[in-house]
């Protein structure tokens, strides 16, 4: 699983403007953590439509900072959901899925600490 | 084209906080662009007292749906440019929302620089047209004030004047009549223009313009289909006019088919295109004008009494301008101001011998005529004073004016028997009531004109 961000989007859009990049990645790290708390509470509660709603949530987040095959498996247990699945294989999902989100965090710092 | 200068307000509505960087940074490098961000659809709602132009708006918000606040924005005010911003491909939803309003549709994978720029910059020159028609219809407001383009200080026109205020002040419907160029158009304009639907259409149709097997299609439109050459869909008038005024001018010359059709749909204020089921509700304020004598029409069978009585409304009778006075003189040196302005002719002015001649002409053609008259000579002057000469009545009409001439009592009766018998198309009982004799005298005394005709010859 990629876990070290792809910064393409956001240097294209920026022009290189490390400024707003280290910005970004310091919204994600005080951002994701809150859902990924929310996330972690659903999956406890086997409550399949928060679990949606966070997976949701997060795919326009990893989109922007590159972390497409996360952004993938969020959509994946998106539209599961959707289709009404509430298999506990769905839940092991959100739960890995959770697992890999916190294990971006210290490469995001790492990138934060690259452009200082 | 321009587009705005002055500062885009641009709110982000976006519970993706990271993802509202991004877009914002975006948004931003241009500096026209003043931008918000709200988490929620509710602060977005509670904040649009600050009148933003365009508003990028996820389609899931936390609090409310995208579709909700979409409607509370263009209730708000219709002119808020809406981008919707999706974590989803979905055409049917996005087709949907266009539909209930949305300016534009982009998920968020597509939401890159140029394409939110693209999108911005395409609103921006919408809300700018929008400005500009805005500037355009206060500049049309103040051209039809009352007083400005319609002109006369005559007791006739005076009570014209006052019924125009109280037109312009309801949503009744106007019937105009008057003759040819006495300015029924201008009037029903100068009503639109000074009522509370001025910001929307004025839409005009001359039924005697239109060809008849059109007409229908026209007034109510078609859908794509309907008939032979109908290749696409097709609004018609009435829903063209919706929020505004329709203006059905030569009312008189509808045909009776079609005079069912639109009493039904003043009735029911709603259409049905041609070939369509849909029924199409309008809100839209009838003016009809004619030159023609409509309670007349009705007494031959030709206009249905129904719809006669339905538009009827408030009467507004323009006088023909020979009844109007000196409002001749009035009308004659706006004309010329004008006329010398938009030639560049600098400061013309009316001589007496012009004055006296206009005043002892009887203008068949009404103010078009007048309008005719002063705008040549005042091409065609050579100096800077219309005198007599300089005025050429050309009327293919003939209206007698009687007091040109000499002739006696008698002679003056019958010239104005033989007047009204022409107006009223030989009508004796018409002309009788019209004149207030008996239909016994009129017949008396063409027998007595003929007897004394073939005595002289």
């Amino acid at each position: 699983m990629q876990l070290v961000p792809d910064l393409t989007f956001l240097k294209q859009i920026s022009d290189n403007d490390m400024d707003f990049i280290k910005d970004v990645l310091a919204t994600f790290l005080d951002e994701m953590p809150k859902d990924m708390e929310a996330l972690n509470t659903a999956i406890e509660h086997e409550n399949f439509t928060d679990i949606g709603k966070i997976a949701h949530k997060t795919k326009s987040t990893l989109q922007t900072i590159g972390l497409l095959e996360l952004k993938e498996l969020a959509l994946t247990i998106e539209q599961a959901i959707k289709k009404g699945s509430t298999e506990p294989m769905l839940l092991d999902q959100a739960k890995s899925f959770q697992q890999h989100i916190t294990q971006t965090y210290p490469h995001i710092q790492q990138q934060i600490n690259l452009s200082n | 084209m321009k587009t705005p200068t002055d500062g885009i307000r641009i709110f982000i509505v976006e519970d993706d906080l990271l993802f509202a960087k991004t877009i914002r940074y975006i948004l931003t490098l241009n500096p026209d662009h003043e931008v918000r961000v709200f988490k929620t659809g509710k602060e977005c709602l509670n904040n649009l007292h600050l009148n933003p132009h365009i508003v990028s708006l996820d389609y899931s918000l936390p609090d409310i749906t995208g579709d909700e606040v979409l409607k509370r924005i263009k209730a708000h005010n219709p002119d808020i440019g809406v981008i919707i911003l999706s974590g989803q491909q979905d055409v049917a939803t996005a087709v949907e929302l266009l539909q209930k309003g949305a300016d534009d549709y982009l998920t968020k994978d597509e939401a890159n620089k140029e394409r939110l720029f693209n999108i911005v910059e395409k609103l921006k020159k919408s809300i700018f047209l929008q400005k500009e028609v805005e500037t355009l219809k206060e500049e049309l407001t103040e051209k039809y004030q009352f007083g400005e383009n319609m002109k006369g200080n005559s007791p006739a026109m005076q009570k014209v004047f006052k019924l125009l205020e109280k037109a312009a002040k309801s949503n009744i419907t106007v019937s105009v009549t008057g003759e040819t160029g006495t300015g029924k158009e201008l009037v029903s304009k100068s009503i639109h223009y000074n009522s509370n639907r001025k910001k929307g259409k004025f839409v005009a149709i001359n039924v005697s313009a239109i060809p008849k097997d059109l007409l229908e299609s026209e007034l109510f439109g078609h859908e794509k289909g309907a008939f032979t050459g109908a290749t696409t869909r097709k609004q018609g008038k009435f829903e063209l006019a919706n929020g505004g005024t329709l203006f059905l001018d030569e009312i008189g010359e509808m045909e009776l088919h079609l005079q069912a059709k639109l009493l039904r749909a003043l009735q029911e204020r709603e259409v049905t295109r041609i070939g369509g089921h849909e029924t199409i509700k309008f809100d839209a304020r009838i003016v009809v004008a004619t030159h023609r004598n409509l309670s007349e029409l009705v007494g031959k069978g030709s206009f249905r009494e129904d719809l006669y009585y339905r538009l009827l409304g408030l009467p507004i009778h323009l006088p023909p301008l020979r009844q109007r006075g000196n409002d001749v003189l009035i009308l004659a040196k706006h004309f010329l101001n004008q006329t010398a302005k938009e030639n560049k002719l600098g400061a013309m002015k009316l001589g007496q011998t012009a004055k006296d001649k206009l005043l002892s002409y009887s203008f068949p053609g009404n103010i078009r005529e007048l309008k005719a008259i002063i705008e040549l000579a005042a091409i065609m002057c050579s100096g800077k004073t219309i005198q007599r000469e300089d005025l050429q009545f050309n009327s293919p009409k003939k209206v007698t004016n009687f007091f040109l001439e000499e002739m006696t009592l008698r002679e003056y009766n019958i010239k104005i028997v033989q007047h009204y018998l022409k107006k009223y198309e030989n009508n004796i009982p018409v002309v009788a009531k019209a004149l207030g004799i008996g239909k016994t005298t009129i017949y008396r005394m063409l027998k007595e004109d003929e007897e004394l005709k073939s005595k002289n010859v």
